[in-house]
């Protein structure tokens, strides 16, 4: 025998307890006497009209922008992580002052080249480890100088 | 219990066992037209949801907590809550669900105060209850039944009341609403504030219990 079947009709056979008639107009006059205590109900309006639910439109849409913005942040966390992922252990490029650092050795020998460029372009030469510091170019100034200063004194005389 | 009722029971029309259990004291006048009439000031009509509902919100109160005075005091206590709540009520479902919401919660805050209390006496009653006051869901009393059947009858229903009362409380709920009080799994579903197949579930978890607990009587009749 189905174990709900059985139940079921030893329930009908056996009902479950109600009040009495003299415990029910005991029971009633019980809770009337409160409420009668505690007197009309303010505001006394009456009951409202029963709430009409949404259509399903709404709802329709609501599920969607709810399911997109689900979607939208699985989806972004997911590729987050993915590029985390991608990433040598303790590689921080993805930060910009980081990716200066990385890449500092390059970045100057490029400076260095282009700087010799630009000083190629103006006809300057760099200066170079035969002629700094060995006090030829002080002469020829000096010299150039006291030349100067010999044609104007002759100038002035 | 007359044919009527047991008919209705049976095939598990809800309206049709109100109709039956519970006759309105005026037939003509709908829950919505006695909560009019209370909230324009007449506050007597109120009398007449208490006699409609009464019976079955004690019978869910005596099912959810297992005492009969605790189970009046929770009644009553709900049908005060909604006379003090009737303004709120909106309509978008049966009076009689919002009431055994209001029901089921007041149950819930007196089965907390009571695990929060030592029993305090216990009670002996030759009829309907248990030594800790615990009182049976069903009437066990049958003269015409054999002394032997009345002791089964006894034992049984001692053994159902044990093993509801040991139920969680959402269970609990779920079955009495649904296999004690009759109503359907949509109903169940709109008292619990759940969806139906989560009424199923708790349903099923509690008939397993029932099983496991009852399977002696059950093979004792199959014999």
């Amino acid at each position: 025998m189905e174990f709900l079947t059985w139940l079921r009709s030893w329930l009908m056979r056996h009902p479950t307890k109600e009040p009495t008639d003299a415990e029910r107009a005991h029971y009633t006059a019980e809770v009337m006497a409160r409420v009668r205590a505690l007197g009309p109900l303010p505001g006394g309006s009456p009951a409202r009209a029963p709430v009409r639910p949404w259509a399903w439109w709404p709802r329709m849409a609501m599920a969607m922008a709810t399911a997109a913005c689900l979607v939208f942040a699985l989806t972004s966390a997911h590729q987050t992580r993915r590029q985390l992922a991608q990433q040598p252990p303790g590689a921080t490029a993805s930060h910009p002052s980081a990716t200066m650092l990385a890449e500092s050795p390059t970045s100057d020998e490029a400076w260095l080249e282009q700087t010799l460029d630009l000083l190629e372009q103006i006809d300057e030469e760099p200066p170079s480890a035969e002629t700094a510091g060995d006090g030829s170019n002080d002469e020829e100034w000096l010299d150039e100088l006291q030349w100067l200063d010999e044609r104007e004194l002759s100038t002035a005389s | 219990m007359d044919h009527a009722l047991r008919h209705a029971i049976n095939q598990g029309h809800t309206e049709a066992i109100w109709n039956v259990i519970l006759p309105a004291p005026d037939a003509m006048a709908s829950d919505t037209d006695i909560i009019q009439a209370v909230l324009q000031g007449d506050v007597d009509r109120y009398a007449q949801l208490v006699d409609k509902y009464q019976a079955a919100a004690f019978r869910l109160a005596l099912g959810l907590l297992g005492n009969a005075e605790d189970a009046k005091d929770a009644s009553q206590e709900a049908f005060i809550n909604a006379y003090r709540a009737l303004g709120r009520f909106r309509g978008g479902a049966a009076f009689s669900t919002w009431l055994y919401r209001i029901v089921v919660n007041e149950c819930k805050d007196t089965y907390r105060q009571r695990a929060r209390q030592p029993m305090a006496v216990a009670r002996v009653d030759g009829r309907g209850a248990d030594a800790d006051g615990t009182t049976f869901f069903v009437e066990v009393h049958d003269p015409a039944a054999t002394p032997r059947d009345q002791l089964a009858n006894r034992d049984l229903s001692h053994q159902l009341t044990r093993t509801i009362r040991g139920l969680p409380m959402k269970q609990r709920t779920a079955f009495v609403l649904h296999h004690l009080d009759g109503l359907t799994l949509d109903e169940v579903a709109a008292v619990m504030r759940c969806r139906v197949g989560t009424v199923k579930s708790h349903i099923f978890r509690a008939t397993e219990q029932l099983r496991l607990h009852l399977r002696p009587w059950l093979s004792a009749e199959a014999r």
